[in-house]
């Protein structure tokens, strides 16, 4: 049975959606609406649709409607532009909830989400390719790599991972742990996505899977911390994990700038 | 006099539909689910101070209006502080204060021509509101049938709140036992046709307002301190502590 805590909308999107008053300065500031100057992606049009889906209308909704729920690039502007700082950020990740459940998403989505689901990561690639970033960089002590019992685990991102734009920075990470002489760990391939990009498509059910798994990962090796190099993985371990599991997580979650942090402070 | 019979019996309607529209609203926020919060943690006294200063700024400043949109954060500020003004004028019909201190002299402009000037005020600020409204283009996709109503009601309420003014009064004292514990008393009858429509339309749109948009005179200060609270509180947790040696918290 679905927790009370895991079912939406919650109490603060209904009252937020009660707020709203239409003043419509959250399409002033719309970095989408104002280059398209297309009234279906202006924040306003995303009100609409919320409120037919939670009003049970959701069905009389075309596709092509609901497509509009993922043209909304998540930056934000409209919350801080709203009077009764309505957060709107979180209205359109429930939009696309309604969107995914409704199954009136653009079809590129749920193929790419097909992809995502299989091979655990957005990139379409082998799972098992996950470390071989190290290898690439010619990293000379792999261990740690591979799991192993550790007080931290990296965890690595599926963009430092599998895409070269980032792959020195973990390359970097893996070379100051070394250097402070930490005990770390990376959870390997068995690593999956951080489930951000789930959330986003509005599959919340799969993201939370995703999101047990990557718990589960971490308490196989025993850490009590779990650092990042990635701000939407650190964004999802520290904001967004909790409430979809229902619970808080057994293990600290920090920054890799945080960590250093803590090291430059107490070095001095 | 019958007619005073109705409008009681209206004014009755009109807070007891109220009543019943707050009490639907408050149900319908708490049926829905409450968010988990695991990380949230007591704000101190400091941190509430914060969270007030930044909903007051907003909310009673407008800030987040003038940053987007001077004029229309102007206007929208101005008709705030207008109605407000008014109510509280109001309220002297209802016994709450006196204008006794007010000495004859300058009677005339703080309870007549000042009030006057203001109702007027407020009819213009609020038709300037419908019009951009209905001719900006996101504003105007936005607009429903519960809006025009109550653009329609507060226009035409204030509008015969005017009337009252400038059509001739009796010299007689009015009074009207709304309810046994509140009384409207008036040093001189207004012109009663006004008086009946005023009291008519804005009833309706007393017994409206948990219905309509107007609901975010409750809803926008909570929604306000929420979103203050939870941005210190995220500030807080994502910030606050990077000891190592923090216990292991069990995950149930």
């Amino acid at each position: 049975m679905k927790r009370k805590s895991e079912a939406l909308p919650k109490r603060y999107h209904v009252l937020n959606l009660d707020t709203c008053m239409r003043c419509t300065l959250c399409a002033n500031i719309c970095p989408t609406y104002i280059a398209s100057g297309d009234l279906k992606v202006a924040p306003a049009s995303r009100i609409k649709l919320i409120k037919s889906f939670m009003e049970g209308k959701g069905e009389n909704l075309t596709r092509e409607l609901c497509t509009e729920a993922f043209r909304c690039t998540l930056c934000g502007r409209c919350m801080e532009s709203c009077p009764f700082s309505i957060r709107t950020v979180d209205l359109w990740y429930l939009l696309r909830y309604y969107t995914c459940k409704a199954g009136k998403r653009p079809e590129t989505l749920d193929s790419f989400e097909e992809r995502l689901l299989s091979n655990r990561n957005p990139y379409g690639a082998d799972s098992s390719l996950r470390t071989y970033w190290a290898e690439m960089l010619g990293i000379s002590d792999p261990s740690g790599l591979t799991p192993r019992k550790a007080k931290v685990v990296l965890f690595m991102g599926c963009t430092p991972a599998y895409r070269s734009v980032a792959q020195d920075t973990l390359g970097a990470a893996v070379a100051l742990l070394n250097k402070l002489k930490e005990s770390w760990t990376t959870l390997g391939n068995d690593e999956w996505c951080c489930g951000c990009p789930l959330l986003m498509l509005g599959n919340r059910e799969a993201a939370a899977e995703f999101a047990r798994h990557n718990v589960e990962a971490v308490k196989a090796v025993d850490a009590s911390v779990l650092v990042t190099i990635c701000a939407t993985c650190y964004k999802m371990f520290k904001l967004e994990y909790e409430e979809l599991l229902g619970g808080p997580l057994p293990f600290k979650v920090l920054h890799l700038t945080e960590l250093l942090s803590k090291y430059v402070t107490e070095l001095n | 006099m019958q007619w005073m019979t109705v409008l009681t019996a209206v004014a009755h309607t009109a807070l007891l539909i109220f009543v019943i529209g707050v009490i639907y609203r408050l149900a319908r926020w708490l049926r829905a689910s409450s968010s988990t919060n695991f990380r949230a943690q007591g704000l101190s006294f400091g941190e509430w101070v914060k969270v007030i200063a930044n909903v007051f700024l907003d909310l009673v400043f407008m800030r987040k209006v003038f940053r987007s949109d001077e004029v229309f954060g102007t206007v929208v500020w101005l008709m705030h502080m207008v109605v407000l003004v008014l109510l509280v004028g109001h309220l002297r019909a209802f016994g709450v204060w006196s204008a006794e201190a007010i000495g004859e002299g300058p009677r005339w402009l703080f309870l007549g021509l000042i009030p006057t000037a203001l109702g007027w005020l407020l009819f213009f600020l609020l038709l300037f509101l419908f019009v951009r409204r209905v001719r900006l283009t996101p504003a105007r996709s936005m607009l429903t049938l519960g809006d025009v109503v109550l653009y329609a009601l507060l226009l035409s309420g204030v509008l015969c709140g005017n009337l009252m003014r400038l059509l001739p009064t009796s010299h007689e004292a009015f009074q009207w036992r709304i309810f046994p514990w509140l009384t409207l008393s008036l040093e001189h009858a207004p012109n009663l046709a006004a008086f009946s429509l005023h009291v008519v339309l804005l009833s309706a749109l007393l017994a409206y307002l948990p219905f309509s948009p107007l609901v975010h005179i409750f809803s926008g200060i909570v929604s306000s301190i929420l979103h203050y609270k939870w941005r210190l509180q995220v500030a807080k947790y994502s910030l606050g502590g990077v000891s190592l040696e923090e216990e292991e918290r069990s995950f149930t």
